[in-house]
């Protein structure tokens, strides 16, 4: 039974462009791990919309800040996790973005190396809670769409994104 | 609701820069998932990863055959 596609439906009536980030995406690019909150990533001008379409869904938003929003979910949906970007961040990401699809609907996923420049930012959150299922995440896409970790692109962005000594340590993960 | 004061992107000032936000504190947990929900969400991701590029393939084609020789 589809449980992504109302959520992916209701964003496409609406509208809103929107890019599959996080956990799912990071499966959605070859790293199988279990996942189940779906994290999205919208343009800060989509937000009003977003949050209409998914409220008359049944979600409810619980936490929200200017760049995050955090529903519940109704019976048989997922629990949804949105991002909120500037448009031209936006636009860049769904420019390189990769297309997939999902409960036969189709989405956008960042491509490799935004994805993994997501994850190392998160990282760099003092506050960030999972930094070890970041850590394989990371690992995970790098070794799954065969990226060279000394490719000159992926390592200006674990050097710009990512905390400090993350080259080192991805290379001693990545053995 | 738990409501946050807006904080800045922090990677703010660069033309060619994702500008991503960082949360004040972690974003909170969500609420336990019904076991059939569970269920659902891991067989449509399979579903939609079996859907996808045959990364395995890719890997192994990638892989230089000189690098395996005696």
């Amino acid at each position: 039974m589809p449980i992504y596609a109302a959520v992916c439906r209701a964003l496409t009536e609406a509208g809103v462009p929107f890019v599959v980030i996080g956990g799912h995406a990071v499966v959605l690019h070859g790293h199988q791990r279990n996942t189940f909150d779906l994290d999205l990533l919208v343009a800060e001008v989509s937000l009003a919309p977003v949050r209409a379409a998914l409220q008359g869904l049944g979600y409810r938003p619980y936490f929200e800040s200017e760049a995050f929003l955090q529903l519940t979910a109704p019976s048989f949906l997922p629990p949804l996790d949105v991002m909120v970007v500037d448009e031209r961040t936006f636009q860049q990401v769904v420019r390189s973005g990769e297309s997939r699809v999902l409960d036969d609907e189709q989405i956008l996923i960042p491509d490799a190396k935004r994805l993994i420049a997501m994850k190392l930012h998160a990282l760099k959150a003092v506050t960030r809670a999972r930094r070890e299922q970041d850590w394989a995440d990371i690992v995970g896409v790098i070794r799954a769409t065969n990226q060279a970790i000394e490719d000159t692109e992926l390592r200006e962005i674990i050097d710009r994104y990512g905390p400090s000594g993350a080259f080192t340590e991805l290379r001693q993960r990545l053995g | 609701m738990d409501r946050q004061e807006p904080l800045p992107s922090s990677d703010r000032g660069s033309d060619d820069l994702l500008r991503l936000p960082t949360p004040a504190k972690p974003l909170q947990e969500h609420p336990p998932l019904a076991l059939k929900t569970m269920v659902a969400q891991m067989e449509a991701l399979l579903a939609a990863a079996n859907l996808g590029p045959d990364f395995e393939e890719a890997r192994l084609a990638a892989k230089n055959p000189e690098r395996f020789r005696i």
